[in-house]
């Protein structure tokens, strides 16, 4: 009897170990604070800081002069993405940096990572 | 684990900085996307009264380097007792202490009713305090016939609203001790 082609399939190569998709540590680090809703409370603190020290009307008065230079209707949200952020990062004051940097290790060491 | 405690802390500083890097650059989007969609639905009062301003300012002051030359202003010239003529629209050009922009002097008053609070384009302005407080002074309605009435509630806004800066400080110690 002859074997048929069909049934003598040569055996399926093993799925090829995915190692580049190991969560890295940054990944889990970002999982964790998005489970535990430390993520939100951050994102809400930082923007709470912001707005107190001017740093989200700077940015504004940034924005709309820019509207006013290009017009009303030229503009897209990236374009004004572009516009601010590069003085938005450079314009952080410390404290506010660092506060957040410390919470933001303060979780990474109670979550024994 | 063949990391020591120094690798540990670098990399968790590496992460941490990364992690608020991605914060930040999240609420930078968060602010651009207000600002174009302020500008696009047209909700930013004061953006079509400014560029009018400018050209009343700008006016104002052609005006005032003209009124030398113009026949017609001289006749208008009042002469007073010490002999001296005051010039139709005030000469001096100085600098709105709630705005900041340059004012000349004969548009001042005008210029701070609308910077300022008397009027319910001004108060609609947007500013860093809660809508929450804008829409609490709003109900003092527009209509409203008690004028000093609506310029204290204005005058109160700017000063519980954080950004005020020096006129709302210098008004709350002013003005809003007599009420």
């Amino acid at each position: 009897m002859s074997l048929r082609n069909s049934v003598n399939r040569p055996p399926t190569p093993d799925a090829v170990e995915d190692q580049e998709k190991e969560p890295t540590l940054q990944e889990i680090i970002n999982i964790k604070m998005i489970e535990s809703g430390e993520k939100e409370k951050l994102m809400e603190l930082l923007r709470e800081r912001l707005v107190e020290c001017g740093w989200k009307d700077e940015m504004k008065a940034l924005c709309r002069a820019y509207i006013k230079k290009k017009g009303t209707n030229n503009v897209t949200v990236d374009d004004l993405v572009h516009v601010i952020t590069p003085k938005g990062r450079a314009s952080i004051p410390d404290s506010i940096k660092t506060e957040l940097l410390l919470r933001i290790r303060a979780f990474l060491a109670s979550a024994a990572l | 684990m063949s990391l020591t405690n120094d690798d540990n802390m670098s990399a968790h500083s590496q992460v941490s900085s990364h992690f608020f890097e991605d914060l930040l650059d999240s609420i930078i989007v968060d602010v651009a996307s207000e600002c174009h969609r302020v500008a696009r639905l047209g909700l930013d009062r004061n953006f079509e009264e400014e560029e009018e301003e400018l050209r009343l300012s700008a006016q104002a002051r052609a005006r005032v380097a003209d009124s030398s030359n113009n026949g017609e202003t001289n006749s208008k010239y009042v002469v007073d007792i010490f002999g001296q003529t005051h010039p139709p629209v005030a000469n001096e050009i100085f600098e709105c202490m709630n705005c900041g922009r340059s004012i000349v002097a004969g548009r001042f008053a005008p210029h701070l009713e609308k910077c300022m609070g008397k009027g319910r384009k001004a108060r609609l302005k947007v500013t860093r305090s809660a809508t929450a407080a804008q829409n609490r002074y709003t109900r003092g309605s527009p209509g409203s016939s008690y004028s000093s009435y609506s310029n204290s509630t204005g005058m109160n806004r700017l000063s519980n609203g954080a950004s005020s800066g020096v006129a709302g400080e210098e008004y709350s110690n002013g003005s809003f001790e007599e009420l």
